[in-house]
């Protein structure tokens, strides 16, 4: 499902916004405060998200759809991924580590490209993580252009 | 924002700063089988109270999921303090014409025309949904303030006694040369926008000079954007003011754009002289200053801030803008009927230092550009009116003149109506200053003038080669 640059790039310090439905078809926007691959040939991940987003966790741990978009906030590069929840786990040091390293490459970049200072950024920072598995089935170019959109494994988004 | 915050109801009108467009909004729909889709908004702007407006030009997954399903969900985020909100919306009705669809579809022009994209970028239709929720999506910040340093306040708009004061001194200002000055240097003390400049439309009504600046490392005077062009040329083009709060990120990618077409040796160096402009400016407001309906040109603020600018500078501006412009139409008519009956001075014996090294002024026909001693100085019009100037001292020794026969002379081809020979004047006069020209213009009396020329002057005119 990923190739190594693909997963170089997703394991980087590029935005993570995510959506899902609830039963109802109602979305939900939220973040992601980091992703790691843990098993490219499947495409599973595992994806941190606030703790106390309590509409995200309950759909994920639904084992509901879900989609994340992975942007480079310098070169506006894009990725969407569609799968499903397999389950949701209560963050360990391990997760804690990635989402300080995630978020210390993101606001980094924001503040090189933007010059949005570091304190600014780091407001958004939530009180804590939980961490979703995902299996990805579907992926897109979501890169700003005429080729957005366009599926990488699956059906045109 | 403060922990007692989280706990109010937030209205849609809090989050003012948010429709501005420094942080890119982010929109969550799904489709009608439940599959969720997550992307980036060029725009989302507040309609009234209960609603939002979001533009539609190219996302067509967005789109196709809200004909299955009207529910979205956006993540906004405030530019000064970094709380983030989330808004459940539901999609009411799409307008393609009106004063929505119209601020929109100038937003997204804005974006596409600095990206030199107009053709690409064209906004479909403005989407208007009902806000039935506000969220503050809440951060470790908003448990502990202490974990990060108070957001900074933003700057307040000025006051009424403020402008008032700026309208005083510019109507008691006795000239066009006067008053562009008190212009760019109220703006900046009274206003407190510390970066500013003032353009002028030219006589063509094709393109805009810079004819003062104020809190700028070069002050730009002369130099030119076209109309439609840019934020200003657009502002210009529009007769509307165009507020900028995410430059940043817009300049950047123009800038890259321009730097791999100079390096492949499409784009030629050129010698034009940089529109006065803050190395990495966050905000751009530009506010087209008009007079009996038409535009005379455009007072221009920047900031290092995003979104620095709010809609009491854009109204405080647009008056200050308008006062400029009314000044400037009185001063071209009074100038056009007094100078008619100035007689052509008896010329002064020209006094030159003989032993001064002479100085070379080349003047290219083509496009009426001249150079000092290989130094670009200034085209145009104002080029024109340097050489014919600098001609009649050289055959006849004169060094007063009047904006009579300036006008009158046939080479410059000013045209009859709107000539702004005056401001054509004021623009080379501060020019020779600011390039400390062995030049200089002086005003002796309304509609008269002398030149003033320290040491020899070695004129060559450059004909066009083909």
């Amino acid at each position: 499902m990923f190739d190594a640059d693909t997963t170089a790039f997703l394991e980087s310090g590029c935005a993570l916004i995510v959506g899902t439905a609830g039963p109802d078809n109602e979305p939900f926007a939220t973040r992601g405060w980091g992703l790691t691959v843990t098993d490219a040939e499947s495409g599973e991940l595992r994806l941190l998200v606030a703790s106390n987003d309590e509409v995200t966790l309950e759909r994920l741990g639904a084992g509901g759809r879900i989609a994340i978009t992975a942007c480079d906030v310098k070169s506006l590069q894009s990725l969407q991924l569609k799968g499903r929840a397999e389950r949701v786990e209560t963050a360990g040091e391990l997760d804690y580590a990635r989402a300080e390293r995630f978020y210390d490459d993101f606001f980094g970049t924001i503040e090189e490209s933007d010059g949005t200072p570091r304190w600014k950024t780091e407001r958004m920072i939530p009180v804590g993580y939980a961490a979703c598995v995902i299996v990805v089935d579907e992926s897109y170019d979501q890169t700003p252009g005429p080729g957005a959109g366009s599926s990488m494994s699956g059906p045109s988004a | 924002m403060t922990p007692s915050d989280t706990t109010r109801t937030i209205e849609l009108r809090d989050l003012e700063l948010c429709f501005e467009g420094a942080v890119p909004a982010v929109i969550a729909t799904a489709s009608a089988d439940g599959t969720p889709n997550i992307t980036y908004l060029s725009v989302v702007r507040m309609v009234d109270g209960e609603h939002v407006a979001l533009s539609n030009q190219f996302f067509s997954k967005t789109s196709r999921n809200l004909a299955e399903n009207p529910k979205a969900s956006v993540l906004l985020i405030d530019p000064v303090t970094y709380s983030e909100y989330r808004l459940m919306l539901t999609y009411e009705r799409t307008e393609r014409r009106g004063p929505v669809f119209e601020r929109l579809r100038d937003d997204v022009e804005t974006v596409a025309n600095m990206q030199g994209m107009e053709g690409v970028f064209k906004l479909r239709a403005a989407d208007i949904y009902r806000v039935s929720d506000i969220e503050l999506v809440p951060a470790r910040v908003h448990t502990d303030p202490s974990l990060a340093p108070p957001p900074v306040r933003k700057r307040t708009a000025p006051s009424a006694g403020e402008l008032a004061t700026l309208s005083t001194r510019l109507s008691r200002c006795p000239d066009l040369d006067t008053l562009v000055s008190a212009t760019v240097d109220g703006v900046a003390e009274l206003l407190g926008h510390e970066h500013c400049h003032l353009m002028l439309l030219d006589e063509n009504g094709q393109r805009l000079y810079t004819i003062a600046s104020h809190g700028y490392d070069a002050e730009g005077i002369g130099s030119e954007v076209l109309v439609g062009e840019g934020t200003i040329g657009m502002a210009a083009a529009r007769g509307k003011p165009l507020r900028v709060g995410n430059l940043r990120h817009m300049t950047r990618y123009s800038h890259r754009v321009r730097r791999s077409y100079e390096g492949s040796g499409d784009i030629e160096p050129s010698y034009e002289i940089p529109v006065p402009t803050l190395a990495d400016p966050g905000s751009r407001l530009a506010v087209p200053a008009m007079a009996l309906g038409q535009v005379v040109g455009v007072l221009v603020v920047e900031s290092d801030e995003p979104v620095a600018f709010s809609e009491d500078d854009e109204a405080v501006l647009t008056v200050v803008a308008s006062i400029v412009a009314n000044a400037i139409e009185v001063d071209r008519g009074a100038e056009r009927t007094e100078g008619a009956d100035a007689a052509v001075p008896p010329s002064a014996a020209p006094s030159v230092d003989e032993r001064a090294p002479a100085t070379q002024v080349r003047f290219f026909t083509s496009d009426g550009s001249v150079f000092l001693d290989g130094e670009y100085l200034i085209k145009g019009v104002a080029g024109r009116i340097l050489w014919s100037l600098l001609g009649h001292h050289e055959r006849d020794g004169r060094v007063e003149f009047t904006n009579r026969e300036v006008r009158l002379d046939p080479t410059l081809e000013l045209p009859e109506f709107r000539d702004n020979l005056e401001s054509r004047l004021i623009l080379l006069k501060r020019r020779l200053d600011e390039r400390h020209a062995p030049v200089r213009i002086e005003k002796t009396g309304r509609g008269r003038f002398r030149l003033v020329i320290e040491g020899q002057l070695r004129l060559e005119a450059v004909q066009p080669t083909s």
